[in-house]
């Protein structure tokens, strides 16, 4: 109606026009003007229907077809920028047939480039991941093998101080070794001579001794000669004993005659008697004599043996002093080198261990380094597993990417219609199929758990958690309520398995029929520790 | 005194008692004997004799000498006085004979040591003709037996007439 607006105007203005015209004007003059106003406004009117109003209002349709068309592209344009948004590449791909040419092939290419870009994203977090384990683990070594060799710098450089106590007290004793070699050497010189001078005296008294032996000598031999004079004395007594009382048995035998000559016999008799006891004495007290002399000869022959044997002990002392000397000077010498060489062992040893204490400085240093390096390639590995988890919130055509491998198995349970075998199979393949999983299970949209299956590898005999089981409702976990309320597959946040203790998540996709209603969610459990298996 | 059983009698005596009437004798030693020989049966005194045993003699037959160109039996005293066979060293050799004519018989005793001549009282017995030791007496303070040597050679000589 607005279209015609500007005609009925015009005609307005021209019957409102021509009607002020007649009622001011009058004759014929003023008539022809009238009807030649009346005339114009017509043609004005005809002309501006032709040329303005039509043209404008089949613009108009044409603007509006355009309209409908361009709401159609953008609504297209906006699904597809929705599964943009959403990280489904695939998705996305799928309605560019609706749009102009160019601009299909414009979100075609933009989706396959974002496509190629998340897919070497990916590739590239796994090849971080699996440098930043390798620098982890090397890292690591480097850091327990630093460690290592910090404490075993640090046992050298204890034993190495220890060494320089003790060449210091090495050096110690052994100045006090040369002093005392030097000291002993003296004495030993001084024992030399003492022992010289004692060689002297005793070689005096030897001579003396054998002086002595040699009077005692001829003693003895004087000694036998007064034996043989006694013998003959008391021999000489003996017969003249019998001589006496031979004399006296005669004179008995002549009576009284032989009294008088009986005395002198008797007087005889008696004289040889005190003779014979003169000569016991002499012989008693030249016994003592010889026994002295033999004492003397004993004393003086073990004097003189004694005297040998000092003297050939001296001499034996005496070399043995001399070779004593002789040692001296050499411990003494070789106790100074010992010192000398102790103390530039010890400043030898003070440099090692000041150098060592450099050395156990730098290895700490490189032993933080490496824990730091560590954490850092700790750290490197959960950026790129966070990578990894930001790719995977994308869905592109990739054996790589979870939520495309995941679609392409709910195909395969789309029929599954309550056949729980079945569908048991199917997750026992896609476990084989995917050894990174730990669990996969299939739920209704009730939220309960209709069927599951557990990787053995990863979870070995372990005993399933209660969650884990048939009939389970799983219809407050966010997963499930974010599926439920867009159908879009879902990526849960990092957690601890209850399944492995392992740091986990878990992805979540619609199961559809044929005719694209979601019947039910298939879930995975993502061990985190072999995601780069992914 | 007469003493058959050889009972001991000790006496003081005097080497020289002139107001007492004495026999003189002969003082020896023989072992732990001290025996006095009555001097008139001493022939000689002389040192101990070259003795050649005799085989199956008695044992107070030390054995026998040759004197003055004569054999001579040389007895061991201490044997004969009842003494034993002790230690003895025969120094010296007593002869004793009867009478001093030639041809009579002697004997030898052989003795350690001839000590010297003394006199005892004539109151001392020298025993029977059949005993050898007759007193005991004291001199000097050693007891001395007296001997009967008298006895000896009537042995020998009956030995001789046999």
């Amino acid at each position: 109606m607005r279209s015609w607006l500007g005609p009925g105007l015009i005609v307005v203005v021209v019957l409102v026009g021509g009607g002020f015209l007649e009622a001011t004007v009058d004759g014929a003059r003023e008539g022809w003007f009238l009807r030649a106003f009346l005339v114009t406004g017509l043609l004005a009117v005809v002309a501006y229907v032709l040329l303005v109003h039509h043209p404008t209002r089949r613009s108009l349709r044409d603007y509006r077809a355009l309209q409908l068309n361009y709401d159609e592209q953008c609504e297209v344009l906006g699904s597809s920028l929705d599964d943009l948004r959403h990280g489904d590449l695939v998705a996305a791909r799928e309605p560019v047939g609706g749009l102009p040419e160019e601009m299909g092939r414009a979100v075609d290419a933009a989706s396959r480039a974002l496509a190629a870009l998340i897919q070497q994203i990916q590739s590239s977090s796994v090849e971080v991941a699996t440098a930043a384990g390798t620098v982890q683990k090397i890292s690591s070594e480097l850091a327990s093998a630093s460690s290592q060799q910090a404490a075993a710098v640090v046992e050298i450089t204890a034993t190495t101080e220890e060494l320089a106590r003790t060449a210091g007290q090495i050096a110690s004793n052994a100045s006090s070794q040369a002093a005392l070699a030097a000291h002993s050497e003296i004495a030993g010189d001084e024992g030399a001579a003492a022992l010289e001078s004692a060689v002297s005296g005793v070689e005096a008294v030897r001579r003396h001794m054998e002086a002595i032996a040699g009077r005692a000598d001829t003693l003895g031999s004087r000694s036998r000669e007064i034996y043989r004079v006694l013998d003959l004395i008391t021999e000489i007594a003996q017969e003249t004993h019998i001589l006496a009382l031979n004399a006296a048995i005669e004179a008995s035998a002549a009576g009284e005659h032989g009294e008088r000559f009986a005395v002198v016999a008797d007087e005889v008799r008696r004289l040889a008697e005190r003779s014979r006891e003169s000569v016991d004495s002499v012989r008693t007290h030249l016994d003592e004599f010889a026994g002295s002399i033999r004492g003397v000869v004993v004393a003086t022959e073990e004097g003189t043996k004694a005297a040998h044997q000092v003297l050939e002990g001296s001499t034996h002392t005496r070399g043995a002093i001399t070779q004593l000397r002789s040692a001296l000077t050499d411990t003494a010498r070789a106790a100074r080198e010992i010192s000398l060489a102790t103390q530039e062992q010890g400043t030898a040893s003070d440099q090692v261990v000041l150098t060592l204490r450099e050395v156990s400085e730098v290895v700490q240093r490189i032993a933080d380094g490496l824990g730091q390096y560590t954490g850092a390639a700790e750290r490197l590995n959960q950026l790129a597993l966070s990578i990894q988890l930001l790719t995977q919130s994308f869905r592109i055509e990739s054996e790589h990417s979870l939520k495309h491998i995941l679609a392409r198995w709910t195909r395969r349970l789309r029929d599954f219609s309550g056949n729980l075998e079945a569908v048991g199979g199917v997750l026992e393949d896609l476990l084989e199929d995917c050894p990174y999983l730990e669990l996969a299970y299939l739920v209704d949209l009730g939220g309960s758990m209709i069927s599951f299956a557990a990787n053995r590898d990863l979870v070995g005999d372990r005993e399933h958690p209660g969650s884990a089981a048939v009939g389970q409702n799983y219809a407050d976990r966010p997963w499930f309520q974010a599926l439920s309320r867009d159908g879009r597959a879902a990526v849960t946040p990092i957690y601890e398995s209850l399944l492995t203790d392992d740091p986990c998540f878990t992805i979540a996709v619609a199961v559809r029929n044929a005719d694209d209603e979601m019947v039910g969610i298939l879930g995975v459990d993502v061990n985190l520790l072999n995601w780069t298996k992914i | 005194m007469n003493s058959t059983q050889g009972a001991i009698l000790i006496a003081m005596v005097q080497e020289v008692a002139p107001d007492n009437p004495r026999e003189r004798f002969l003082l020896v030693r023989t072992g732990n004997l001290n025996c006095a020989l009555p001097i008139s049966d001493v022939v000689r005194v002389v040192r101990m004799l070259r003795t050649h045993p005799v085989p199956g003699s008695r044992s107070h037959l030390v054995g026998l000498a040759q004197y003055g160109g004569d054999p001579m039996p040389v007895l061991d005293l201490q044997v004969l006085a009842g003494g034993g066979v002790s230690n003895t060293r025969h120094h010296s050799t007593v002869i004793l004979g009867r009478g001093r004519q030639r041809g009579h018989s002697i004997l030898g005793l052989a003795v350690d040591e001839i000590l010297r001549v003394v006199d005892l009282p004539i109151s001392v017995s020298v025993g029977a003709d059949s005993d050898l030791v007759g007193d005991t007496v004291e001199l000097g303070g050693r007891e001395v037996k007296v001997l009967n040597t008298r006895h000896l050679l009537l042995e020998e000589r009956d030995d001789k007439g046999r």
